[in-house]
This record gives structure tokens, C-alpha cells and sequence, in this order.
């Protein structure tokens, strides 16, 4: 079979990325040694090859998941355990079959360390699935590891759930209180390390990912890892920006296609909210703290990310893993011109909703209130604040007091000695 | 700018609920706690939670349920009461957007999410819900009813304004915890997409389609 001429390409921003991914110096041909139908060789151990047909993967489990995004259906292969069969709505193309086959040969291109890296991180498509009358029904993808689910806890229930980074995102408070360790700077630094270095992979190839936002990444508290799932709907160059409420890039208008400009600012925005722990406004404000001694460049690199007037002179994700790693930022002259900082929400206003602080009784309709230091909040916000009576003694009352005390000693002493 | 909907799930804590109370606590558990573990969700979906029966009770206002350790237990009893309940809902849904708004956030039109086992026994109701719904009114809510036990359809069918579910005969217990499971898919599917979402598959329910916002 004759391989495609791929369009993925690596791009003039590899030279940013960190050195240790280029530790064995290989840049490798892109696309690969291995057709879209020759065998995989796929280091992750995917047996068959790189296009198959449903019969080939032979029977599919009951779907794990079910009419999510582009899929209609995500099943286990029975017979290929650890890998999973990702079923596309029908009006797939002969133009989408070939890309994804670029998307499956891609790693082939990279040096071994970005393969591992992008293989151990993301569920990295290893075959596409076709029928004689549909070039593109799907593709196999690996399972998520296991160490990126977690008990989950909270009040009386648990469950073990996958960890979206959307939680990385929250205080290490928050993050405790569901039964997860504390990240501390470190564990965000680390998983953001992680995240900037398969950005950094993606931008290298080419690609654009569009989909960055906190749902799309599972995070591992105890391996301070991220994994990156739905990224066999990466792009080369551009395609239709996946729209996330509260990702919206504004120099990326509604209608026109993502590019590698619009991931930079939602990389930098994912990195931000994760590094702080905030997810409004707060974030930026505190990268433009710049509290991190050790990593001083990373809050610039992420403020030209966020924050530039022109969307083509944001850094690029390698950039920011470089600073990130304790890297410097090699910033081009003029610097950019950044949009102002966005305003800091107020103060949450009393709720004026506030539970009644009485009802406690069994009585028809009430409410009883579990005795919890956020009920206990409520209740003493919710109280009237009576106005602090003055102690009569304190300030100038008490000196006026005292000296009325003397006058009268002074007149009783005075009308004694007559 | 962050965007949030401001929803009120809204129960009936009438005396015809009291024999399914646990059930009731347990579901808006349930509620609870898949909403404060997704923090995406809970970002978007500002919630409020309001019991009703004789009287009104704000059971948690409108919170970040990420930021609530746990629900209160409602105890229910007495009679259900429409018209205060739309009254006290105007009150807050008035108070919490002003709110919303002075914390920078772009706040959608809210969701009352209607919860109820039977018909109401004021009769004066319609009055109250005529200047909830009142178009001219700039926050005037979508409302999704959902019906079950003694829930009175013809009602209900002038309540929704948005989507309207009614039980298909089963249980009240499995009825208000597919009700819940069917909001809380409903906030899952709003928040993927930034605009209220409807799940309309909602497990022992008809699903009515409201072809327009209620009109007198």
C-alpha cells in the first residue's frame, strides 16, 4: 500500500522546546516507516494494523461512553484488551481518513522521547477503522491508565471517577476536601510541565488540538501526570474552533477556523488557571504577580500569551514549557502589546437567600440544617448585624464620667468642711 | 468573562412527599454531590436550592455547589402553595442576578427546574406566576416542570415554559430521581455548551415539547 504524502509537518517552533526532548538528538521523517495498512509496530503493542475493519477487531464491549462530541459510541475490544473502539457519526471522508492515517504515522517522525512522551500522555490514535462503503467508522484508541481515575468523596458518596484537570484548576482546599492529595505549586508545576510538553508535540507537528479546555485532560495527583484524550480530532494547520464556555479566545471572532494562535491562548489560559489554582479573573492577576522565583519567565511568557494584541505574537507552547522549566524567555523586539489585566470579580454580596437560621424543627416543610462550618457561615451571615453597643467606659464617655466622679467627691468634701 | 446560569431547582416539600422523604433527601445528595465534583459544571451552573410547601424555604442559596459541604435535610409537610413559591422565586431570582452580575460574571437567563407531586392548593397561584414569566420583566426565567404522583398535567403544562416532563405512572421514588438525573444532564449539557440544554430522555417521563413561552 502506498503511504499518503502527509501533510503534518514540524514546525519553525521546535527550537523552542526544552532540550531534554531531544535527547537522542533523532528527528526521525515524518509519517513514518509504516503505511496506514502495514503493521503497526506500534510500540504500545497494538497487535493489528493500522487500518482495520470491524470484523478484524472482532467483538466490541458495551460502550463506555455514548454520543459524546464526535463519537457515537466508545467501546472496549473484547479481544484487545486495554484498547478501545471510537465510533464516528456517519459523514466521515475520504480527506478524513487521511488525515487521521497522518494522525496514526505522526509519532513516527518524532524523536524518542517525544513519542514516548506523547504516547504515555495522550490516547494517541493506532488504527483507523473502516468498511468497504465508510473509509472512516472510527479508530482504536488505548485505554486512559488506571492511575488517572480516583475515589472521588463527598459527603456520604464516592465513586471512581476518572480526575479531569478541570479539578487542578480548584484550591488545594477544594482538591482535599474530595479525598485528593494537595498538589501544592509543585504538583501544579509538574502536571503543567506535562501539559506544556505535549502542547509543545503538538505544535511541532503541526497540529492544531482547538479542544483545550478542562475537560479534555485527565490529571494524576499522585503522578503529578496529565493525559490528553479526543486528540484524533487534531488538525493540521486549522479547523473549526471548538467552542467551550469560558475558553472563547476573543482574537479568534465566532465562524473562523483555530489555529496554532488560538491553542497557544488556550494553552496559556489552561496553564494558568491550573499553576494558581484560580479560574477567574484572579488567575491572571496572580501570573501577573509573577510569584514564581524559580520559574521568573513563565509569568511573562503566559501574560504574551493571554494577553497580546496581536494573536500571531503569542509564544508558543514550548516557549512556555521552557520557562516553565526554569528556562528563560527569548522574547522578540518590540515586545508585544498586551490587552490590560481583566477586572477582578467583587467580593461574593451576602446571599440575601439565606437559610432561615431557625428552621430547625420537624415542623411541616422545614429544612434542617446539618451542623457544618458552611451552614454555620450562612447562619451567622444571615443574622442581623446589631450595631455594637459602645462600652461606657471606653473613649472620651469614660475620662467625662471620671471627672463628673471627682466633681461631686470635690463638692462633698467642700460642703463636709462646712 | 466567565458565563453562568443561574438555576433553581425547586421541590415540593408537601405533606403527599413525606412518605418518600428519604428518597428525597438521598436524590438532592446525589444532586449535590455530582455537582460539587465537577467543578466545571458547578462553575457554570450557579445553584439554588428552594423547598416548598405551606411556606418557602431557601434550602441553600444561590452557591457554587463546589463551596457546600452538604444539603440540609428537608422534612416535608403541609400544603403546596404555587403562588408564594413564584413570589419568593421572583424575590431571589431579582437579588441573585444583581449578584451574578457585580462579580463580572455574563449571566444567562435563568432556569427554574419545577419539581412537584401535586396540584396546587392556593388558588391564586396563576397571578403570581403571570409576573414571574411576565416578559417584560428583563430576568424572567425558563422554566422545565417536572411531574409525577398526584401532579396535575393541565397545570403543569401552564408552568413549563421551556420543556415539561410528566411521570409516566412509575413510582414516585424512581420519578424523582430520574427528575434529578434528568436536570442534572440538563446542567452538564448547558454548561459543554455555554446556552441551556435540555435533556429530554428522561427515564420514566414523557417528554412534552412547550412550543412557546406561556402566554395568557
Amino acid at each position: 500500500m502506498t503511504e499518503p504524502e502527509p501533510d503534518v509537518v514540524r514546525s519553525d517552533h521546535r527550537d523552542d522546546r526544552h532540550a531534554a526532548h531531544d535527547r537522542d538528538g533523532s528527528h526521525g521523517s515524518v509519517g513514518g516507516d509504516h503505511g496506514p495498512g502495514g503493521s503497526g509496530g506500534d510500540p504500545r503493542g497494538w497487535p493489528l494494523a493500522r487500518s482495520v475493519s470491524l470484523r478484524e477487531l472482532g467483538s466490541l464491549a458495551a460502550p463506555i461512553s455514548e454520543h459524546n462530541g464526535q463519537a457515537i459510541a466508545v467501546k472496549p475490544l473484547a479481544d484487545h484488551p486495554g484498547w478501545l473502539a471510537k465510533l464516528y457519526h456517519q459523514g466521515q471522508h475520504v480527506e478524513d481518513a487521511r488525515r487521521l492515517d497522518q494522525l496514526i504515522s505522526a509519532p513516527s517522525s518524532l524523536s524518542n522521547a517525544d513519542r514516548e512522551a506523547l504516547y504515555a500522555g495522550t490516547c494517541w490514535p493506532a488504527a483507523r477503522i473502516e468498511e468497504p462503503d465508510n473509509p472512516v467508522v472510527g479508530c482504536v484508541i488505548p485505554m486512559a491508565p488506571e492511575h488517572y481515575r480516583h475515589e472521588l468523596r463527598r459527603g456520604a458518596f464516592s465513586e471512581r471517577r476518572f480526575v479531569e484537570i478541570d479539578w487542578l484548576a480548584k484550591s488545594d482546599e477544594s482538591i482535599q476536601r474530595i479525598g485528593l492529595p494537595r498538589p501544592g505549586f509543585e504538583g501544579r508545576l509538574a502536571a503543567c510541565r506535562r501539559l506544556t510538553e505535549l502542547a509543545a508535540i503538538l505544535e511541532g507537528l503541526g497540529l492544531v488540538y482547538s479542544d483545550w479546555s478542562f475537560s479534555n485532560a485527565f490529571w494524576s495527583p499522585d503522578r503529578r501526570s496529565v493525559y490528553l484524550i479526543d486528540v484524533d480530532g487534531c488538525q493540521p494547520k486549522k479547523m473549526i474552533d471548538v467552542h467551550q464556555p469560558n475558553w472563547d479566545d476573543r482574537l479568534t471572532p465566532p465562524g473562523t477556523d483555530a489555529d496554532t494562535y488560538t491553542d497557544r491562548y488556550r494553552i496559556g489560559l489552561l496553564v494558568a488557571k491550573c499553576l494558581t489554582g484560580q479560574r477567574d479573573a484572579h488567575a491572571f492577576h496572580t501570573v501577573a504577580a509573577s510569584p514564581w522565583p524559580n520559574q521568573s519567565a513563565a509569568a511573562e511568557v503566559l501574560l504574551d500569551m493571554l494577553l497580546a494584541t496581536d494573536r500571531e505574537r503569542r509564544p508558543s507552547a514550548g516557549q512556555l514549557n521552557l520557562a516553565l522549566n526554569g528556562g528563560p524567555y527569548l522574547r522578540t523586539v518590540p515586545r508585544a502589546t498586551r490587552d490590560e489585566l481583566p477586572k477582578v470579580p467583587r467580593a461574593i454580596p451576602q446571599p440575601p437567600t439565606a437559610p432561615q437560621s431557625t428552621a430547625v424543627t420537624v415542623a411541616a416543610g422545614a429544612v434542617r440544617r446539618p451542623e457544618t462550618a458552611f451552614t454555620k457561615q450562612i447562619q451567622a451571615s444571615a443574622a442581623p448585624k446589631a450595631k455594637k453597643p459602645q462600652p461606657a467606659t471606653s473613649g472620651n464617655g469614660g475620662w467625662a464620667l471620671l471627672g463628673l466622679i471627682a466633681v461631686i467627691l470635690l463638692f462633698a468634701l467642700i460642703a463636709s468642711h462646712h | 468573562m466567565s458565563v453562568c446560569l443561574p438555576t433553581y431547582v425547586v421541590i415540593d416539600a408537601s405533606s403527599s412527599m413525606k412518605p418518600h422523604e428519604a428518597v428525597l433527601n438521598a436524590t438532592l445528595s446525589r444532586l449535590h454531590y455530582n455537582l460539587a465534583t465537577n467543578p466545571r459544571v458547578s462553575e457554570f451552573a450557579r445553584v439554588s436550592v428552594i423547598a416548598f410547601s405551606t411556606d418557602v424555604h431557601v434550602v441553600i442559596p444561590m452557591s457554587d455547589m463546589e463551596q457546600v459541604p452538604a444539603l440540609p435535610e428537608v422534612i416535608c409537610g403541609g400544603g403546596t402553595e404555587y403562588g408564594k413559591t413564584f413570589d419568593r422565586l421572583r424575590d431571589c431570582i431579582a437579588e441573585d442576578v444583581k449578584n451574578l452580575r457585580m462579580q463580572n460574571l455574563k449571566v444567562l437567563r435563568p432556569a427554574v427546574f419545577f419539581l412537584t407531586d401535586g396540584a396546587p392548593t392556593d388558588s391564586r397561584w396563576q397571578e403570581s406566576f403571570r409576573r414571574l414569566v411576565d416578559k417584560d420583566w428583563s430576568r424572567h426565567p425558563h422554566v422545565i416542570a417536572y411531574g409525577f404522583g398526584g401532579a396535575q398535567r393541565e397545570v403543569l403544562e401552564k408552568v413549563a415554559t421551556k420543556a415539561l416532563f410528566i411521570a409516566d405512572g412509575s413510582d414516585t421514588e424512581s420519578a424523582l430521581s430520574s427528575a434529578i438525573s434528568g436536570l442534572l444532564n440538563s446542567l452538564i449539557a448547558s454548561s459543554n455548551t455555554g446556552e441551556i440544554r435540555i435533556a429530554t430522555e428522561v427515564k420514566g417521563f414523557e417528554y412534552v415539547q412547550v412550543a412557546q413561552e406561556y402566554i395568557d
